[in-house]
């Protein structure tokens, strides 16, 4: 089933391809957003793939300035961000931080898989790489599998930030249910907003453009990555690209145990060795195209460190396992066989146990 | 008319027994008052020839009493408790200590296990996923590095890790014996 979802996809990603070859050789020239339109809108019908590969594509060729809010909505909170979003095709984004007063003033700067994120307060800047954030192979093989796991359906249009749009709902091909909802700008395809939800309907995740504007006029020296005086550069994290080859799990030395159980439509979908304070951490990533998932494991022994969080206590299958939430993310760990796990991911907590359950070393 | 300090007064001032704020008027006083700093040696030196005078006066304890002191100590009969502890009781405590702490060596295990030693940090896998879950162009993207108030800062510097940790939620799964269903 995937290769035939891929075999769609790649199809339908050839179609947002005149777009990202509009330009050869000139990386941040932007085309005109009525340009970046080269999809027909489709007609009555519903089928809405080929609006999906416009917009994942979108923000290679469109430059605009806008202001986005997001929240992440908890078990019995929610939570939300409001930032000034500048985005210069093809790369190069500033996410500049208005609320919560706490990230007032904070901003970060992303060109391709590097980032800057600048702290006033603390006067320092985190210079990360992630090389998975910038990964073609890996946006077409989500592709690919949201186009086998979901039903991609227009089912209206809408207004956002003053702009028309479509409205994309999709739905899983196994429940019916609507995962997520998108609104897909009819103009320029750059997705104006977004809805995720969970299994009983409720809202896991939002994020809307309050306004926007399309502008090839950005200027290239707020992108600049150069330490403002007097601050502080701190090296973050670097995170590899992960083994994209299901069938090469890469070597952590020790036997890597899958789960048995995986909600439908999750695949294995990569794997990476990583090191944390020096312990060899194998993880393995799944995904359904829309959701991620990652099983960490490790041979200490020692259950994840919750220092600074307050757990929660839950017994399966004869393990005293701990998570936490964050926002629409839960992490579940434990331990088995002289082996570590922690499971992450955007899933019911009864989802998680229920693949922990099946994680048999 | 210069004004002085009387005998009492300067006699007080030796034993330290004026206010701070009078100590100190006196003080400045002593520096520039040529017949106050006599009086004051005066009984400097009267009250350091009294200790001397005291010191050489200590007697010692007749030497009969001291006597009959240590004749008593080396008369006195110990009791049978008191004799065992003498002489057997580094010979048992030790050993008893010994299998004490083999005991709790060997009976509990799990003290022992790298369980107790720190694991890698919940903040890091959550660091990690959420790298992942970037790429996918239809994720809810970068997670701002904002701490709730019962959760604090409490994640390196380079982290830039869990945002809103919801501590609140309760597992509404978990019945109470803590059991999953």
């Amino acid at each position: 089933m995937r290769s035939a979802s891929l075999a769609v996809a790649l199809a339908l990603f050839a179609l947002g391809a005149p777009a990202v070859r509009a330009a050869p050789g000139k990386p941040h020239a932007t085309p005109k957003p009525v340009r970046a339109a080269v999809v027909a809108p489709p007609p009555a019908a519903t089928d809405a793939r080929p609006l999906i590969v416009a917009a994942a594509a979108a923000a290679k060729h469109v430059s605009f300035v806008g202001q986005m809010e997001s929240i992440r909505s908890g078990t019995t909170r929610a939570f939300a961000v409001v930032s000034k979003v500048e985005h210069r095709a093809p790369d190069e984004t500033r996410r500049t931080y208005l609320a919560p007063r706490v990230l007032y003033g904070q901003f970060v700067i992303s060109r391709g898989a590097m980032s800057w994120d600048v702290d006033p307060s603390r006067k320092r800047v985190i210079v990360s790489e992630n090389k998975a954030a910038v990964d073609p192979v890996a946006v077409v093989d989500d592709i690919a599998l949201l186009d086998g796991n979901y039903r991609a359906v227009r089912t209206a249009t809408d207004q956002v930030a003053n702009r028309k749009t479509d409205v994309v709902d999709l739905v899983s091909r196994y429940t019916g249910e609507r995962t997520m909802r998108l609104w897909i700008d009819a103009e320029t395809h750059v997705v104006l907003a977004k809805e995720a939800y969970h299994n009983d309907g409720s809202l896991a995740w939002r994020t809307r453009f309050d306004d926007i504007r399309y502008t090839d006029g950005i200027p290239q020296s707020i992108f600049t990555s150069a330490t403002p005086a007097g601050y502080a550069t701190v090296t973050g994290r670097s995170y590899q690209q992960p083994q994209t080859n299901p069938n090469a799990i890469p070597d952590a030395g020790f036997k890597p145990i899958k789960p048995k159980y995986l909600p439908e439509g999750f695949v294995l979908v990569g794997g990476d060795v990583n090191d944390a304070k020096g312990v060899r951490n194998l993880h393995l990533i799944y995904s359904d195209g829309i959701r991620t998932l990652s099983l960490f494991e490790n041979a200490t022994n020692r259950i994840a460190d919750f220092e600074g969080m307050k757990p929660q206590t839950i017994n399966f299958d004869k393990h005293d396992a701990k998570y936490v939430r964050d926002g629409p993310t839960t992490l579940l760990a434990w331990r088995e066989e002289g082996l570590a796990f922690t499971i992450v991911g955007d899933l019911d907590l009864k989802d998680l146990v229920s693949i922990a359950t099946s994680v048999v070393p | 008319m210069t004004t002085h300090y009387d005998r009492e007064t300067l006699i007080d001032y030796l034993h330290g027994a004026l206010t701070p704020e009078a100590d100190a008027a006196l003080f400045a006083h002593l520096e520039t008052c040529a017949s106050c700093n006599a009086v004051y040696d005066e009984e400097a030196a009267l009250g350091e020839a009294l200790r001397r005078a005291a010191r050489a006066d200590e007697l010692e304890f007749p030497s009969m009493i001291k006597a009959k002191v240590w004749d008593a100590v080396r008369h006195q009969q110990p009791t049978w408790i008191e004799r065992l502890r003498t002489s057997w009781g580094p010979r048992i405590a030790v050993p008893i200590a010994a299998a004490l702490a083999i005991a709790a060596y060997v009976g509990t295990p799990y003290l022992r296990q790298p369980a107790a030693a720190v694991g890698v940090e919940a903040a890091y896998y959550l660091d990690v996923h959420n790298a992942e879950a970037q790429q996918n162009p239809f994720g809810p993207g970068v997670a701002p590095a904002v701490y709730s108030s019962d959760t604090q800062d409490r994640s390196p510097a380079s982290s830039s890790a869990a945002s809103y940790i919801d501590t609140a939620d309760a597992a509404t799964l978990v019945d109470a014996d803590g059991a999953f269903r």
